[in-house]
């Protein structure tokens, strides 16, 4: 008798849980379980994956793997897609993410490359993520969420998400707005003084990350993987931010180590008439679309010319960029 | 098996639905087959060692008990201890034993080739070893009676709710509990899972996210000076409370589940206002078989002054090292041993002082003052406890308050936090989730939340239970889940 009073009241206490559980599913907003086509894949990119597209885009590649990648931060972005499918006539898919660190650039190469082979690759980076301090960990922790769906039921990030989610589909407007809450001169000059004193206040040599990624092309090439580095413009009021935190030895050193690589690395992160040009970019760190179509140019289809083969001749000029 | 798996979440309701449906006789049988195949989760090889030391056990009370000469008696005792603690010093301390003495001798220009144990640590092995010993001497002095049956000390030796870190129990509260008759109850069944939750909740929501802040920091403490040193010591503080009562509520939580009644083994031991008074409050079951086994033994407080002392500080130097085969435990356990022989000096002052304070907030304001300075020793004794070696651990201490004027700008601290795992609004809520343990502790130093809850109207109760559930569920960060801290001793 107890026993059943037990069962019972457990039920009903347990019911909101299970209910909740039912909601997730159908909602599904990162296409976990992938069997509820109740919401829009457009209504989720714009409302969930915007949030953490780490998430997304991790278990997009789990769904449907690609043997051809672009992985890198948000500056991945304004790389386009289709003409890269282009040039190439291959398709790529672009496992990128805001804020992504590179560390995590290459725990999703190796996430993506543990579900199938990694034909090529393409890295976006630059400088401001070359700090041991410019530390994450998402990757192994999606990867956990991936592993056991009870944590993707309970997770807070996708409760906000499918909250979003199904609020846009009722308002029919995005719910999340990603720009930022200031004038374009404004936000240009917060990413100037602010977000450059994040990046390079706190600096240290990544030592133990360069060696892993000397390590992961020797890997990938063993493999037959190509892989390719692209060091992303910035503007020059950004780039100019490194010699007033004293981190020109540091610079040099980043460019000479990645001529190092057994691997192509293309620059485009030195004063030239388009880093110069505010037209170029969106903010000080972000590309506009316009220089991305060149940069994918240039880097797929040839020849180079804002970009430079980073070989250790290039890499010893780069204490002349400096400003 | 790690008690906050999805492995465990299964594990437990069939060991308990299958301790009710089975017949009472077998039950003994059901747990041990239970917590063996919990025990061999990890390694199964390791077994055969826990399977060992409790046929030394077994063997050595039924040869206590079985003879009235003194002198094979005291044989059996002593053959038993030495084989038990042999296992334990040859898996855990025979590679710092043969370091510390390489280090010492090349310190005199000798050197000695020792060969390297590779044997892994077995998990829990400290634990119950010492639940052994206790059996042991217990049945020698007459306090304990002898386990004839093997399935049960079987059972009692390994009981997987408390097998791989305690609480480390003494063989007249357990044992007799194999055999009583344990039928279902409602109220048992609600209190385990409410004991369950809680532990839960301080061990995923609090002391894993505080681990990843913590973690960072003292893997390369070099790297930090000031606030995050300061930060992250204080955070290893509750990290390590919440994990181990955490811990140690879902083991006794689970235990009620079937119908066991464990030792508690911790009491709100951060409201203690002196050092003597945490040690009665943290870690019980071993503070007390310290006691009893080997301060008392060793003549306690009933001897000369400096004997005193030196039974103090050898007890606690020797719990230090209890805890790992390294000299920062050692550091640690001194640390403590110092501290309650200094307090030995200063009990009775300030007994007297605060009998002469009157005043109501006078005397509040003593005892809060006492408070934060037992809560700060402990605090800096965890710095050694927790650092990788003693120059991390010189490094912290010496650099906690580095920078303490430039502590208010913030834009400057934000950037000092970077790379530590936690973002704003994660060190946030960690701020949050340990207010929210130290305000439950304080209620149930007060006569109890459970108790005070259970005469309240069913609502109120649920309303609770769902707010723990959702801290739980939402706040918990599963993906990032740790190890039980106490699992490695």
């Amino acid at each position: 008798m107890a026993f059943r009073w037990f069962l019972i009241r457990g039920l009903i206490f347990a019911s909101p849980f299970i209910a909740w559980a039912a909601a997730v599913v159908v909602v599904d907003p990162f296409d976990y379980f992938n069997v509820s086509h109740v919401y829009t894949e457009d209504n989720k990119i714009k409302n969930a994956a915007s949030l953490n597209w780490v998430v997304f885009n991790m278990l997009k590649e789990k769904h449907a793997p690609s043997e051809n990648l672009i992985i890198g931060d948000s500056r991945a972005e304004s790389l386009p897609l289709d003409q890269i499918d282009e040039l190439t006539g291959q398709k790529f898919f672009k496992l990128s993410a805001n804020a992504l660190k590179l560390n995590e650039s290459f725990d999703l190469y190796d996430f993506a490359n543990s579900i199938r082979p990694v034909k090529r690759v393409v890295f976006t980076l630059n400088f401001n993520e070359f700090n041991e301090f410019a530390f994450a960990d998402r990757v192994h922790s999606v990867e956990s969420l991936i592993k056991n769906p009870l944590i993707y039921l309970f997770d807070r990030s996708v409760a906000q998400a499918g909250y979003y989610v199904v609020k846009a589909a009722h308002t029919a407007k995005a719910s999340v707005d990603m720009t930022p809450p200031m004038t374009n001169n404004d936000f240009w000059n917060y990413i100037v003084t602010v977000r450059a004193r994040e990046h390079y206040e706190r600096f240290r040599y990544p030592e133990a990350l360069f060696l892993r990624m000397q390590k992961l092309v020797d890997q990938a090439k063993a493999q037959g993987t190509e892989v390719t580095f692209i060091i992303v413009p910035q503007h020059s009021d950004f780039q100019k931010r490194i010699h007033e935190f004293g981190l020109d030895d540091e610079y040099v050193q980043f460019k000479k180590d990645m001529s190092k690589l057994d691997a192509r690395v293309i620059d485009f992160d030195y004063p030239n008439s388009m880093t110069t040009n505010r037209e170029n970019f969106r903010d000080p760190l972000h590309y506009s679309d316009a220089f991305g179509k060149e940069i994918a140019d240039e880097v797929f289809r040839g020849p180079l010319n804002h970009g430079k083969l980073l070989d250790a001749a290039w890499a010893q000029q780069s204490s002349q960029y400096l400003f | 098996m790690l008690f906050n798996s999805l492995h465990y979440l299964i594990y437990l309701p069939i060991v308990v639905g299958g301790y009710y449906l089975c017949p009472h006789r077998w039950r003994w049988l059901l747990l041990l087959i239970a917590s063996y195949y919990f025990y061999m989760c990890w390694k199964a090889e390791y077994a055969i060692l826990l399977l060992i030391s409790t046929s030394v056990a077994y063997a050595a009370g039924l040869g206590i008990a079985g003879t009235e000469d003194e002198g094979k008696r005291k044989r059996y005792l002593w053959s038993s201890l030495t084989a038990l603690l042999g296992i334990l010093f040859t898996f855990k301390y025979y590679n710092f034993v043969s370091d510390s003495l390489r280090a010492l001798l090349a310190k005199f220009s000798i050197g000695i080739t020792l060969p390297y144990s590779d044997l892994l640590l077995p998990i829990g092995i400290s634990f119950y070893t010492f639940q052994k010993i206790s059996y042991i001497v217990d049945v020698y002095k007459g306090e304990a009676k002898v386990e004839k049956h093997f399935g049960v000390f079987a059972v009692y030796s390994c009981f997987f709710p408390q097998l791989v870190a305690g609480p480390i129990e003494r063989p007249k509260h357990l044992l007799h509990q194999f055999y009583e008759r344990h039928d279902f109850s409602y109220e048992n069944t609600v209190s385990g899972l409410r004991q369950i939750m809680w532990g839960v909740f301080k061990k995923v929501v609090v002391a894993d996210r505080v681990a990843i802040l913590v973690k960072s920091v003292y893997a390369d403490p070099h790297s930090y000076a000031g606030l995050p040193l300061l930060v992250a010591t204080v955070f290893f503080a509750f990290q390590i409370y919440c994990d181990f009562s955490g811990y140690t509520d879902i083991a006794l939580g689970s235990a009620k589940l079937i119908g066991f009644d464990l030792m508690a083994n911790f009491r709100q031991p951060y409201f203690s206002k002196s050092i003597p008074e945490f040690w009665r409050r943290w870690h019980i079951s071993l503070s007390t078989w310290f006691r009893d086994y080997l301060y008392i033994p060793l003549g306690g407080n009933r001897v000369a002054k400096w004997r005193w002392y030196y039974n103090l500080f050898i007890t606690f130097f020797i719990s230090g090292l209890w805890h790992g085969a390294s000299w920062t435990f050692a550091a640690w356990g001194a640390l403590h041993g110092i501290y309650m022989v200094i307090d030995s000096f200063v009990a009775g002052p300030r007994d007297r002082l605060r009998e002469r304070l009157k005043n109501g907030f006078l005397r509040a304001a003593f005892d809060g003052l006492n408070l934060a300075l037992t809560f700060a020793l402990v605090t800096i004794a965890w710095i050694p406890f927790r650092a990788a070696n003693f120059s991390d651990a010189w490094f912290v201490f010496t650099h906690l308050f580095t920078g303490v004027t430039h502590w208010t700008d913030l834009g400057a601290t934000s950037i000092q936090f970077r790379g530590m795992g936690l973002n704003g609004i994660e060190l946030m809520l960690s701020v949050i989730f340990i207010g929210i343990v130290v305000i439950y502790d304080w209620f149930d130093s007060r006569g109890g939340v459970w108790n005070s809850l259970q005469v309240k109207p069913l609502p109120v109760r649920w309303a609770f239970y769902y707010a723990l559930m959702i801290l739980v569920l939402f706040f918990g960060p599963y993906n990032q889940a740790q190890n039980f801290i106490y699992f490695q001793f």
